[in-house]
């Protein structure tokens, strides 16, 4: 089991990892607009946005 | 004419055509509507090749587009500067700006608003939010103005309003955004935290290694860190706002438990003997933040709601100064300006009138339905709407000067002087919190007389920390989400979540008159057809026609009740206005009038408020114009008199008009002729009884009531002023969400108390364990965790035991 003393530091640090990355689209408003997308996807778009 | 009995839909917008279709042949096809404006904007949309709109609406149900849906009336000029400057942001090609767009339904809308608008030129990019309906536009002010893209958005059939980021994300947003971020932190923390508790919990049935233990430990600590120390801030903050004023709230009694436990987990980790409750720390935190989180929730869509709802642009008007005509905003107009009102607009300062004569809406002011004509030199309040065009007036002071601006500063002390009701946790909690003390208190003494200082003391801690109700947090915002969910479908918009509470216990609702339980515009009553029964037609289009040139308000109403029935116009030989009698119109050597029955007649009559009309003195018609109560006014009095012991109208209107009123909808409860200082003092007085009060209007003469009753509720389309002050806002603006709304609220108040009872419930039955020395972090946890779970499901539970 001593293993854990390893595994145990280095999922912290993934998650943790993971979790900032979360935050930091949080912030930009990544989360503003959930439903639009799905739909979006399926307009054939004439003038592509750049 | 195509048979009743199954009701064809209407091609653009799928509900079933209610009377005649309207046909229409559009590419080869005949189609069928159910209004012009569906048929409008369908001809549009296929003439410009967006069929596909159909395909992506599928056979989804939308609502009809009606006549063209911008109201009549004056729209307000966005093309100014100080709209610009307060609305929009300047970017690299131009403005960008957010719309709010209310009538969204399904993926097709987007998609409309998504092609059409970028096609315009000087659009650049269009982009629409789907969760909050807000679109992104950006476009060049040199080719296209801001007025005709939300005119555009019109004519689609949508609603827009100018949405001013820089107020909402100021007041509302960053705080809740941030309190996000603290749950988010404190949920993170406490999942992670539950593996290593478990872990442990196993370990403390089954024997671990103790290194291993001392390990999870000082995760665990790792892990409570930032929960209680971050996520944690808004407790800090309440428990010493708390503390300052010498009071014990939940917070308080939140804050101590939670350090307690963490500060006593952190000596059992560093000493290496006992249990640690770090997990606690994580799962009391993230839950009660959640249910603060869902509160303020409620409060940041209300805030927006109401964003939509008041039109607060900056006005400009028209401005002589100095011999020079310019445009002001509303702000910069001084002592000594002239200013032109045009037909629509509301007198931004006090003044007085240099035209000959014109017609103000003062009701905002008084109360008073009636138009009123005002003469030269006559003095215009702030504020007076103006039904004439072109109107001239010397402004006599700024508008902070104006007797409107002194409304405001009454209302502001009214708000301060507000009684607070206090919520029924905060009641609750504070009984509960001198139980736990006290309890706290016998149990240190206990052991510390049995047991010796130490274990005293660890069953103290111990007894705190099981007493920190965590669903508590959950139990209020749970019952409210679900109630506020229940009461925007009923068309009710409640500001801040704790008003639910007070509404449920209102004992006495006060009712202004008219624009609220009437509809606040003249209608047709009665036409009296006096000579020749057969000829109604004809008179009345001569009425109409002879109206069509008054400049009187009532000739508006006049012609809007006729408007289907008139033919076209007829040919005078001459017309003429008699101010504050009636029109005369000539053909021939027929001379026709329409107006008051002293003019119409040259009789002795008295005037009775009827409109006549006459060929030659001889009277052939009348027409009585009333302010008709609203239609669901009736069913909705006769509900809220099952729910409310007291109702009462207070209004500004004469004593007979009122009256009338009161024994239709037999409120036996009215007075008359009042003062919107008089209305209020009416309210302090049912205050100063005991009686918690609810106030409905919809003016800025009813404002000063609203901000000064317990419950202010303003009718959705009511003045900007008693919007913001109003705790309700009915914004279907109809009367019968009213009383659905009570009962809503007493449910949740019902719902509330239970779900206060059970967490405190079993939190008591933790208590004696902790007090004999039982207590142990699994029990607790496992204890949290259920109790949370029971709030919720029985919140939830409302929308199943609730009929409405």
């Amino acid at each position: 089991m001593n293993i854990l003393y390893l595994t145990i530091p280095i999922a912290l640090i993934i998650s943790f990892g993971a979790f900032y990355v979360f935050i930091i689209n949080y912030r930009s408003g990544q989360y503003e607009d959930i439903e639009g997308p799905k739909y979006r996807m399926l307009f054939d778009e004439e003038n592509p946005r750049k | 004419m195509s048979s009743v009995l199954t009701k064809t839909l209407c091609f653009h917008c799928n509900s079933p055509i209610e009377g005649t279709p309207i046909f229409r042949v559009l590419k080869g096809e005949e189609r069928e509507y159910c209004c012009n404006g569906c048929a409008e904007l369908s001809s549009m949309l296929l003439e410009n090749g967006l069929d596909r709109f159909y395909e992506i609406r599928g056979g989804q149900t939308m609502d009809p587009i009606r006549n063209g849906s911008s109201e009549e009336g004056s729209s307000p000029d966005y093309d100014n500067e100080s709209v610009y400057s307060e609305y929009l942001e300047k970017t690299k090609a131009g403005y960008s700006g957010l719309i709010t767009v209310s009538g969204i339904h399904c993926s097709a809308c987007v998609w409309l608003i998504e092609t059409v608008l970028p096609k315009t030129d000087g659009v650049q990019d269009a982009r629409l939010n789907f969760g909050t309906g807000r679109l992104k536009v950006e476009f060049d002010p040199s080719k296209v103005r801001l007025s005709s893209i939300l005119k555009l958005i019109r004519k689609l059939g949508y609603s827009p309003s100018l949405y001013s980021p820089l107020k909402a994300e100021s007041k509302v947003e960053k705080p809740f955004r941030d309190l996000g971020i603290r749950m988010a932190v404190a949920g993170f923390c406490w999942g992670n935290i539950m593996l290593f508790s478990a872990s442990l919990y196993a370990g403390y049935f089954q024997g671990m290694d103790v290194n291993m233990k001392n390990l999870f430990h000082y995760v665990s600590w790792m892990l409570a860190t930032p929960v209680f120390f971050y996520s944690g801030y808004p407790f800090w903050k309440g428990a010493f706002e708390a503390w300052k004023h010498k009071l014990l709230s939940m917070d308080v009694l939140l804050f101590i438990g939670v350090s307690l436990a963490y500060f006593y987990s952190i000596y059992v980790t560093v000493s290496e003997r006992g249990e640690v409750y770090f997990d606690s720390v994580c799962t009391i935190y993230f839950f009660i933040l959640l249910g603060k989180y869902l509160e303020a929730m409620i409060r940041y869509k209300a805030g927006t709601k109401i964003g939509e709802l008041l039109s607060l642009l900056p006005e400009e008007y028209e401005v002589q100064r100095e011999g020079t005509w310019s445009k002001f905003p509303a702000r910069n107009i001084q002592k000594g300006d002239l200013v032109k009102l045009v037909h629509g607009s509301k007198a931004p300062v006090d003044g007085a009138l240099k035209s000959q004569e014109a017609f103000f809406d003062e009701a905002v002011l008084t109360g008073e339905s009636e138009p009123i004509r005002r003469t030269a030199g006559e003095e215009i309040k702030a504020g007076s709407l103006c039904l004439s065009s072109d109107v001239l007036f010397l402004s006599s002071g700024t508008s902070q000067e104006s007797s409107l601006a002194q409304i405001g500063k009454l209302l502001e002390e009214s708000l301060l002087r507000k009684p607070k009701i206090q919520r029924t946790t905060d009641r609750m909690a504070s009984v509960f919190i001198k139980i736990v003390l006290v309890i706290a208190i016998c149990t240190f003494f206990y052991w510390w007389k049995f047991d010796g200082l130490e274990s005293a003391l660890l069953n103290t801690i111990s007894v705190l920390i099981v007493a920190c109700p965590c669903a508590l947090g959950l139990s209020v915002p749970a019952a409210l989400v679900v109630s506020h969910l229940l009461q925007s479908k009923e068309g009710v918009l409640i500001k801040s979540p704790e008003t639910a509470e007070t509404l449920a216990r209102v004992d006495r609702i006060f009712f202004d008159k008219t624009g609220t339980l009437t509809v606040g515009k003249l209608e047709l009553a009665r036409e009296l057809i006096l000579e020749k029964a057969e000829r109604a037609d004809e008179y009345r289009s001569i009425a109409v026609d002879l109206e069509r040139h008054s400049s009187h308000p009532v000739a508006r109403s006049f012609t809007k009740a006729f408007a289907l029935t008139s033919e076209g116009p007829i040919s005078w030989n001459s017309l003429e206005e008699l101010p504050g009698q009636g029109m005369e119109g000539r053909i021939g050597d027929s001379i026709y009038r329409i107006g008051n029955r002293k003019f119409t007649s040259d009789s002795l009559y008295e005037n009775d408020g009827l409109i006549y009309l006459s060929k030659d003195m001889r009277l052939l018609a009348a027409w009585e114009f009333k302010d008709k109560e609203r239609a669901e006014a009736q069913k909705s009095i006769s509900k809220l008199r099952s729910l409310v012991q007291n109702l009462e109208i207070l209004s500004g209107d004469i004593p007979a008009k009122v009256k009338e009123l009161a024994s239709k909808l037999s409120i036996s409860e009215y007075s008359a002729n009042l003062s919107p200082t008089q209305k209020r003092d009416r309210i302090l007085d049912a205050q100063s009884q005991g009686e918690i009060v609810a106030m409905v209007g919809d003016g800025i003469n009813d404002s000063a009531c609203i901000a000064q009753a317990d419950i202010g509720i303003s009718m959705g389309m009511g003045s900007d002023l008693s919007l913001d002050r109003s705790d309700i806002i009915l914004t279907k603006n109809r009367l019968d969400s009213l009383p659905k709304s009570i009962s809503i609220a007493r449910k949740t108040r019902a719902i509330i108390r239970q779900n206060i009872c059970l967490s405190l419930v079993y939190n008591s039955i933790m208590i004696p364990l902790a007090f004999s020395g039982l207590m142990l972090p699994v029990i607790c946890a496992g204890f949290m965790t259920l109790s949370s779970f029971t709030v919720v499901l029985n919140s939830v539970s409302m929308r199943s035991r609730i009929q409405l």
